[in-house]
């Protein structure tokens, strides 16, 4: 067996077709992507090398750049300390042995499984301050000085943002809780049943710590899927007002492909690819030690 | 006497959370029926005073939806095959083969799992244009593979490591080539962590629009988010066909869903429990 | 022996992707566009990218193809996506054979570097065709070739306004900037959103201020952009005090900053606003959809400038909204002859809509709009159309610049500093 599982030939059968797909169509790219961000290029005319001149820009003159650092990282604590305990709250609840459990968890489920594109172009509609649901049903409750502009106002736009995404995805964190939730043994409860651990100390006690690989995982997951926000903010904000929603990933969008910066883009790229990788890199780190507590 | 109290409390919390999640979803029904005119000037929650059926007709006949539809599920499903059985075959010959770089392409693989994909958009286009398939369907499939390739390695990889080899063992004392033993006895085994993994590719794929967006060149091979995209831009004043459009490309979720929620769920609870 | 029928299963997975996209185009076709058979007709096939929502466009290149014989590929693309996809198939050398174009030197430079684009003087010659174009409506550029035909009519900024919501406010229709903030008030008084605006595209506002500018010194930018005067002179700081004044009397509907531009026209349309500005292309389908509802003056006195005196616009003698045709098409001459022919045809339209043509036109217009007539009356009166100012710089200063009077629509950026980093900035464009 050992000598099987040494063969070349079939260690390049089962690696060569993933790795040449993953290394052609993702892996070059990136390099390239880094070979550019040393370029001054609209994409037509030849390329100029300009050293690290697009990442000066970035750091010193580029003032929209720092806002969507700091959006990025608003979208990043809102994903794991808000959304993440809401999908908690929600596992327990869909957990708990009760009529009709299954609908609801359908129901929290389902607007996960519907584009993010439709989710957003809907909730542009939602949030319309002179057409849309959101302000009328304000009004109707006499809660008519809560009505705002919403995607309209430096103030609003970036938490209303964030209040789709959490609409949206709060049911798939739920989801994987849930199963997780399944996958614990009922005797655990049962012995901490004698110790008089119930309702509140034994989610604290019990399910907690058993969840915590799963946890790990979705603050993962969240993590990534807040430095990646682009279909969002491209289809409901385009990044405004006034830059106030806008995100790394949107910000190279528009450089390389409206202003025709393609080496200033693939700079931008370059830090998303950097910061990407470096806050895996701590989460590793800090999540490990945590678990170490336990 | 109190359990039930607290019992009728939960209830209500639950169904006012079900409230917030299906209330912007039932205003894109009704709205679906409506008229500009009512949407805009009417009650926002009301019933529409006229069922408008023409705006499905509308939204059927220009928007193309079917064809959307079509177009993002045979995407959508190639890249998932491609993507479950290539990780797969990665993550045995990296979990369980002998050789000397090993440590290197599973790092280069996490890498991928961090980047994001908006950083290749540039170079690939070019790569794609080399290869002479902006025009398929495969300028979008082969960049969903391997954005999602990493993840799937990533995920089964950890399942893999944790599984015992005895199984394997014994299929190769039963006389099982490397391959055999691979497709007999490993991939059924990997089944829950499989499903995760299609669940996640899965949304990854039928989300996306920025790649889609760029690389599409046929009208007839956009998909759904582009599609509907492309709708609102020339029918956002009629936002009436514009929620039916959204309306009808919901539907077919809605129905698989319902009838295999349960399956789904059901792999879906034993994958997540990763190690 | 298991190699090979694993290298099948993954063969099979990428042959099912190619087939799938190969038939891709044939196997749902349940729109309006009828596909016949390219081949069975042996017709060549012509792609065209548009980015007009107009249904006018798709039914004019219909026409057009069946006339000239070509199989068309029609194709409309959201406007906000073809911005991008046009500069990715510019750099790459994707381009359609025919596509479109907007206006302005910011998109139209891009697309005679590339050196993408066939000259079309050879066609307009041998087909006469050229000769039906009016007096400048064809561009000549500096090599002496035409590389492009008109795909819209001349536009200016035009001042629109709801009757019914007018008559209900018992007021006349502005006539000098004093006039415009009486109305604005009593409508904020009685609720009305005294103007719409589309702040999410961001341009809506641009050329308001641009216009302002122009009421106070009709060669203001002219003079600042060529270096005889500067960005923070008094027009430049008096036409930013108004915009500033009207956002801080609530000129403009909640939101307007996040507004995008087709919902904030459906606020005019559907009598929630009082006033639309917004270019002459859309006279048409605003009268359409409003009828007698719809009025029309020429933009208010706004500053030491008469009335008549400059206009914001495009004059398809410059850089105008545009026809391209992709050099490295297959059937290169028919492309040019579709291209040519299309740009007729949508002429015809125009004509036939009642707005001055820029070509020779059989057909008769059919509006008997008063509106319409009194802008064409309106637009031979005026002096100068003053060319919007994005279209005359790059496109990275176009967008900065568009970021920086958004500032100053939001109320970030007082006159004064506006109109400080608009020297800075601009004076960097030369």
């Amino acid at each position: 067996m050992e000598r099987a599982l040494s063969d070349k030939k079939l260690i390049a059968l089962f690696l060569v077709p993933g790795l040449t797909v993953f290394l052609v169509f993702y892996f070059v790219p990136i390099l390239m992507t880094a070979y550019y961000s040393f370029q001054e290029w609209d994409g037509i005319n030849p390329m100029t090398f300009i050293g690290l001149d697009n990442y000066t820009k970035m750091f010193t003159a580029d003032k929209s750049f720092w806002q969507a650092v700091w959006n990025s990282v608003a979208f990043l604590l809102v994903g794991v300390f808000i959304q993440l305990p809401l999908s908690f709250g929600l596992a327990l609840l869909v957990s708990r042995k009760m009529k009709g459990r299954k609908w609801f968890r359908n129901i929290y489920f389902f607007p996960v499984v519907m584009s993010t594109t439709m989710v957003s172009l809907l909730w542009v509609k939602i949030y319309d301050p002179n057409i849309g649901m959101l302000n009328t049903l304000l009004e109707a409750a006499h809660l008519g000085s809560w009505a705002q502009a919403w995607l309209g106002d430096t103030k609003t736009a970036l938490l209303s943002v964030l209040i789709v995404t959490t609409w949206h995805y709060v049911g798939y964190n739920m989801l994987i809780l849930f199963a997780g939730i399944q996958g614990i043994s009922e005797q655990y409860y049962e012995a901490a049943k004698l110790d008089g651990a119930v309702g509140w100390k034994a989610v604290r006690h019990i399910t907690l710590p058993l969840l915590s690989d799963v946890l790990r995982i979705c603050i993962v997951l969240n993590v990534i899927y807040a430095l990646k926000t682009f279909e969002s903010v491209y289809v409901m904000t385009n990044g405004g007002p006034l830059h106030s929603t806008t995100m790394i990933a949107l910000k190279m969008f528009q450089e390389a492909f409206l202003k025709q910066n393609f080496g200033y883009g693939s700079a931008l790229a370059v830090f998303m690819v950097l910061e990407c990788l470096i806050i895996a890199w701590v989460l590793n780190k800090v999540l490990t030690r945590e678990k170490i507590e336990y | 006497m109190l359990k039930s109290t607290k019992n009728t409390g939960i209830y209500l919390l639950m169904i006012l959370i079900a409230v917030l999640q299906l209330f912007p979803l039932y205003w894109l029904v009704v709205s679906a029926f409506k008229d500009n005119s009512e949407i805009i000037g009417g009650v926002v929650w009301a019933l529409p005073t006229e069922w408008r059926f023409s705006n499905f007709s509308e939204a059927w006949v220009s928007a193309k939806v079917n064809q959307y539809f079509f177009n993002s599920v045979s995407v959508t499903l190639i890249t998932l095959f491609c993507v479950l059985l290539f990780a797969s075959m990665m993550a045995y010959a990296l979990t369980r083969m002998r050789f000397k770089y090993n440590g290197l392409i599973l790092f280069i693989l996490l890498m991928g799992v961090m980047v994001p994909i908006h950083a290749t958009l540039i170079p690939l286009f070019m790569i794609l244009k080399n290869l002479g398939i902006l025009s398929s369907r495969l300028s979008i499939i082969l960049p969903y593979i391997a954005v999602n390739l990493p993840i799937g390695v990533y995920m089964l990889s950890a399942f893999l490591r944790s599984m015992p080899k005895e199984l394997e063992e014994a299929a190769f004392i039963d006389g099982c080539g490397v391959i055999k033993s691979f497709f007999k006895v490993v991939l059924p085994l990997l089944k829950p962590p499989l499903a995760s993994v299609a669940i996640f590719v899965f949304l990854a794929v039928w989300n996306e629009l920025l790649m889609a967006a760029t690389f599409i060149q046929k009208e007839s091979l956009r998909t759904l988010p582009l599609g509907l995209m492309n709708f609102s831009g020339q029918y956002s004043i009629s936002w009436g066909p514009l929620a039916a459009a959204m309306v009808i490309s919901t539907l077919p979720i809605l129905l698989a869903y319902v009838l295999f929620s349960d399956q789904m769920e059901k792999s879906f609870t034993a994958g997540a429990i990763l190690k | 022996m298991f190699g090979k029928k694993l290298g099948l299963v993954a063969a099979s997975a990428l042959l099912c992707g190619v087939a799938l996209s190969a038939c891709g185009g044939a196997e749902v076709n349940n729109g309006e566009t009828p596909k016949p058979d390219a081949k069975a007709e042996g017709k060549e096939s012509v792609s065209l990218w548009i980015f007009d929502a107009d249904p006018m466009y798709q039914a004019a290149a219909e026409a057009t193809a069946a006339e000239v014989g070509v199989d068309l590929k029609y194709e409309y693309i959201q406007d906000e996506t073809y911005k991008t996809k046009i500069s990715v198939a510019l750099a790459a050398n994707e381009l359609p054979d025919v596509f479109q174009q907007h206006a302005g030197k910011s998109y139209r430079t891009p697309v005679l570097q590339s050196k993408t684009v066939a000259p079309l003087n050879d066609t307009l010659d041998s087909t006469g065709l050229g000769a039906k174009f009016l007096d400048n409506q064809l561009v000549k550029e500096e090599d002496g070739n035409i590389y492009s035909v008109p795909s819209n009519i001349s536009t200016t900024l035009v001042f629109y306004y709801n009757k019914k919501l007018m008559n209900d406010l018992g007021a006349t229709p502005p006539a000098t900037w004093d006039d415009l903030q009486a109305v604005v008030s009593k409508a904020e008084d009685k609720g009305i959103i005294p103007i719409a605006l589309g702040g999410k595209e961001r341009w809506q506002g641009d050329l308001l201020y641009n216009l302002l500018v122009a009421r106070q010194d009709v060669n203001a930018f002219d003079k600042a952009l060529s270096g005889q005067a500067k960005f923070t002179d008094a027009p430049f700081v008096e036409a930013a005090k108004q915009v500033a004044s009207l956002v801080s009397s609530n000129a403009f509907q909640k939101g307007f900053l996040g507004s995008a531009y087709l919902d904030a026209q459906e606020l005019f349309k559907n009598d929630k606003a009082l006033i639309w500005i917004d270019g002459s292309f859309n006279f048409s389908a605003l009268s359409k959809a409003m009828g007698d509802n719809l009025g029309y003056i020429v933009f208010p006195k706004t500053g030491a400038e008469d009335a008549y005196s400059a206009t914001i616009g495009f004059q398809n003698s410059a850089a105008p909204y545009s026809l391209f045709v992709n050099n490295s098409s297959k059937h290169l001459d028919k492309a040019k002859e579709f291209a040519i022919n299309l740009s007729l045809k949508l002429n015809d339209e125009f004509v036939r809509k009642g707005l001055p043509g820029y070509a020779a036109s059989e057909v008769k217009s059919e509006s008997q709009n008063e509106q319409l007539s009194t802008y064409a009356s309106d637009i031979g009166k005026t002096a100068k159309t003053q060319a919007m100012w994005f279209g005359l710089l790059s496109a990275d200063i176009g967008q900065e610049y568009r970021d920086m009077t958004q500032q100053l629509y939001g109320g970030n950026l007082t006159p004064e500093e506006y109109t400080a980093q608009l020297e800075t900035l601009l004076r960097s464009a030369e």
